[in-house]
Order: structure tokens, then sequence, then C-alpha cells
């Protein structure tokens, strides 16, 4: 018996190892950074094409409540709702996205603040991802500036 | 005899100053004006005088430009809750704000603030840090979607 123990282990430990990674493969664990990132990139990339805000693929990153929002201002404000920039220039295609560390407010809802950097320019918002549906969902996004 | 009032001065000095200057800058903080801006809101509010929005002394706390769009929206009727509590239901002669103790950078001047109503935060408040001074800009509540 002492003969294989040997191997019994070294194939228990083969076979821990190959249902951990397989495990953890399965499952992955989006921390809200990677969901803010996801939708960013996304949108910019969408927004090429077409309106980003009109696009149906939104849902999965922003509540409906904030959807219908942000659709129904489309043409009254002349902020765009996600990036809080008042004009589109060709500069943002080349944007670059800057995620900071998430700020967990209480078991539901965490923020994310974002820095564009569009050529010199640098804008800052938060994100407000909330997690009390099923996954990730943004439920606002503010900027920096004084109430208005 | 000379020398050993140097050492006490010495010992004096080691000890005092350094908790003088921490008390100073316990001061200078966005979550110190926070629990004090609270405070002072509270106070005023249970005395039933009007909104202690227009009570000019709010403007030690709060932004400028904040309080007077604050002023206007709710004599135009644009507000119809208490914007600092972020609600109807609070009740200034009980209930307090909890303010957590540690502020978080966002930018290069704002901070900000989470508060609740209990130590369950439920909003956010942003706090500018300008000139060597630091003010109140806005509040952001997480049950009110975008």
């Amino acid at each position: 018996m002492t003969k294989y123990s040997f191997w019994i282990y070294l194939l228990l430990f083969f076979l821990q190892t190959t249902i951990c990674l397989a495990d953890s493969r399965t499952a992955p664990k989006q921390t809200p950074e990677q969901f803010v990132r996801n939708f960013y990139q996304w949108y910019f990339e969408a927004d090429k094409k077409s309106v980003a805000d009109r696009n149906d693929e939104i849902f999965k990153y922003i509540s409906p409540k904030t959807v219908e929002h942000i659709r129904s201002n489309i043409r009254g404000s002349d902020e765009y709702y996600v990036t809080k920039a008042n004009s589109w220039t060709d500069a943002w295609t080349k944007v670059k996205i800057i995620v900071s560390k998430t700020i967990y407010m209480n078991n539901n809802v965490c923020l994310v603040p974002v820095t564009f950097n569009v050529e010199a320019e640098k804008y800052h918002v938060i994100v407000f991802v909330d997690k009390k549906n099923e996954g990730m969902r943004i439920i606002k996004i503010a900027d920096l500036y004084p109430y208005s | 005899m000379k020398s050993l009032l140097y050492t006490l001065c010495t010992f004096l000095i080691y000890f005092y100053a350094p908790a003088n200057y921490t008390a100073y800058c316990a001061e200078q903080t966005a979550e110190a004006l926070v629990k004090e801006f609270y405070a002072w809101y509270i106070a005023e509010d249970a005395k039933d005088e009007g909104i202690p929005e227009n009570n000019d002394a709010i403007y030690n706390y709060v932004y400028i430009c904040t309080v007077n769009k604050l002023r206007m929206n709710y004599k135009k009727g644009i507000i119809s809750f208490n914007y600092f509590y972020q609600s109807n239901d609070f009740d200034s002669k009980e209930d307090t704000i909890y303010v957590a103790p540690k502020s978080i950078k966002v930018s290069d001047t704002i901070s900000i603030v989470p508060i609740g109503y209990t130590k369950e935060i439920s909003m956010v408040v942003f706090v500018q840090h300008e000139n060597g001074q630091f003010r109140i800009i806005k509040v952001e509540d997480f049950n009110q979607e975008y």
C-alpha cells in the first residue's frame, strides 16, 4: 500500500488543481471595475456606428429606468449622459478610459470613478453600480460639478 | 535647575505640538465639514423657522452656486423634497444623519463623503476643496436612479 501512496497523493493533487481551475473558469467573478470598463468600451465602440443610447444592448449595463431617462432626454439636453461631455468631437474616438478603484458603499451599491482622457482634456465621472438585481447594473452616472 | 527646565520644555513641545497639529488637521477635512454641516442644518431645521437654506450661515458649508440654485429651485417648486436629506420623511427633532468617518478623494479638488440615516450608507456628499476651503457642492442619493 505504501508503495502506491505517493502516486495516489500525486493523482489527488492533480485532480484537485484541475477541479479548482475548472471551477474558477466556469464562474468568473466580475469586479465592478471590469464591469464599468466593459460598459464604456462597448459604448464607445457602438457609438461609432450609430447612437449607442438607442442600442438595446445598453440594457446589459444600465438599469431600465435610467435608460428610459437617457433616451427621453436625448435631444433635450446638450450633455451626453454617460460621458457628461457637452460635445462629441473626433478626439473622443481615441478616448483613453481610466477606471479607478471601486468604492463600496453598502451591500448593494458601489461607486466607480472613471476618467476620460481626450487629448489634453480630462473628464471625471462617478458611476453608481447596483448589484441588487441579478448581475450588476449602472443606476446613475454623476459628474463632479456643483448642483444644477 | 536650568537644564531640568530645558528638558521639561522639550518634553512639553514634543507632547503637545503633534497633538495640536493633528487636531488642527482634523478640522480641515471634508468629512469634518459634512459632520459640522449636518449638525448645524438639523438644529436649524428643528427650530421650524423656515428652511435652513434661506439662512446665510449656510454659505459657511455649502458652495455659493449650489445654495443659490437650491433657493431658486425651492421657490419655483422644482424640488419637492428636502435636498440635504433627499427625503420628505426626515424628522429633524428625532432623526440624525450618520457621516462616514473617512472621505474618498475622486479628483484633484473633489472628495466624496458617504452618509446615511443609519450606518447603512444611502447617499454621498460631494465636497470641493478650493483655495484652502471645503464646501459641499451636491448630494447624490442611491435610491433615485439616474
